[in-house]
């Protein structure tokens, strides 16, 4: 992300030319910062949390790129490592990219197992993460072995919409999640490709 | 149409009672009654309004088990009948870390079972160790326990919750 060079399209290039020629200069510019989006337990000392993913949608903001191996529909089983995809987020400099990597958690879907995204937001938000008194100790010193975050004041609406979603999906008549003239999770997401997004 | 039940996340019980009618929706929350909104599913979700505030969450369905993703965050909410309910609340209810056995904290394969039946094992002491996704969990004993029974092999796939060792109940007073 900070030297502007698109990999993929760069080998490709290269294989076609056979010759290195009109490739920027890839003098780094800005900060990027990548966020391992991994399925595992925070509040279970990051245990490997396995099943099927039941939604997933990634953020389509500037800046930021996804590199993923998974869609909403896959299933994340035991015998393969725990990471999800990576979340890689670009600023002029590192405030500015430790926010949008904020941001772009937030807006972050990943419901079926249980992930790191809360974890890794709490992180990247955490005061001596922005300003860089970090040390190998850092997670130890500041974050519980089992993180689990408190009480929110949307709680209750989450209840509720978790109630609105079960009376529409009643009202739907069909089967949950496929009721007529409904978008599912599984028809509804945008598309989207590893190594896509917008870069600088 | 309506929809009544209780939302559990946690220890945190939620009794919601709602009613949709021409996309505006009431009811109670907790006994307190609620202002009314809007409410339609979107993408995947449902979006509330009220006034000129929006909120959309994501919410997805695996059995009792119902998730939120709102405003950044994921709601884990179950979906609490009131007869289980109600045998919850008759005093069987093992509390956590209380249960007469251990179980395995993720799905995966069991690596090792470090005791036998009858063994005494002090608080903390490794019982078995649980392996998924190259990464391995020690099951320990939640307090001494003696072992009445172990239901798991080094090799075997086991499913989270599934129990590995059963202890002997403690004399009741």
């Amino acid at each position: 992300m900070v030297s502007g060079v698109d990999l993929v399209a760069a080998q490709i290039r290269l294989a076609l030319a056979g010759a290195w020629t009109g490739f920027p200069d890839p003098a780094p510019r800005g900060w990027a910062l990548e966020c391992r989006v991994c399925a595992e337990d925070p509040g279970l000392g990051f245990a490997p949390s396995t099943g099927r993913i039941l939604a997933l949608e990634v953020p389509r903001e500037p800046w930021v790129r996804w590199d993923g191996g998974y869609d909403a529909g896959n299933e994340v089983t035991p015998h393969y490592d725990s990471l999800l995809g990576k979340l890689v987020c670009w600023g002029e400099d590192r405030a500015a990219a430790t926010e949008r990597a904020a941001r772009a958690l937030a807006h972050l879907v990943v419901l079926g197992p249980r992930t790191n995204v809360e974890f890794l937001r709490a992180v990247v938000e955490h005061p001596r993460f922005r300003e860089g008194r970090l040390s190998t100790a850092f997670l130890e010193e500041e974050f519980a072995s089992s993180w689990r975050r408190g009480a929110t004041c949307d709680d209750a609406t989450a209840a509720l919409a978790a109630g609105a979603w079960l009376l529409l999906e009643g009202a739907g008549g069909g089967p949950r999640g496929s009721a007529a003239g409904a978008p599912s999770p599984w028809t509804s997401l945008p598309g989207w490709r590893a190594g896509g997004g917008h870069g600088p | 149409v309506n929809f009544t039940g209780l939302l559990r996340e946690g220890d945190r019980d939620h009794a919601v009672s709602l009613t949709l009618r021409d996309g505006e929706l009431r009811g109670t929350h907790d006994g307190h009654a609620l202002a009314p909104m809007r409410a339609e599913r979107r993408d995947g979700g449902v979006l509330l309004g009220r006034g000129r505030e929006f909120a959309r969450a994501v919410v997805a369905r695996d059995g009792e088990r119902i998730l939120v993703h709102l405003h950044g965050r994921v709601h884990e909410f179950a979906l609490v009948d009131a007869t289980r309910r109600a045998r919850d609340a008759g005093g069987r209810r093992h509390h956590a870390g209380d249960e007469p056995w251990a179980a395995s904290p993720m799905t995966g394969v069991v690596s090792s079972v470090a005791v036998a039946p009858g063994d005494a094992v002090a608080a903390g002491g490794t019982l078995a160790v649980v392996e998924a996704m190259k990464m391995q969990f020690v099951v320990r004993a939640p307090r001494e326990v003696v072992v009445k029974a172990v239901r798991a092999a080094a090799g075997e796939p086991v499913e989270i919750g599934a129990v590995l060792v059963e202890f002997e109940e403690p004399e009741r007073p």
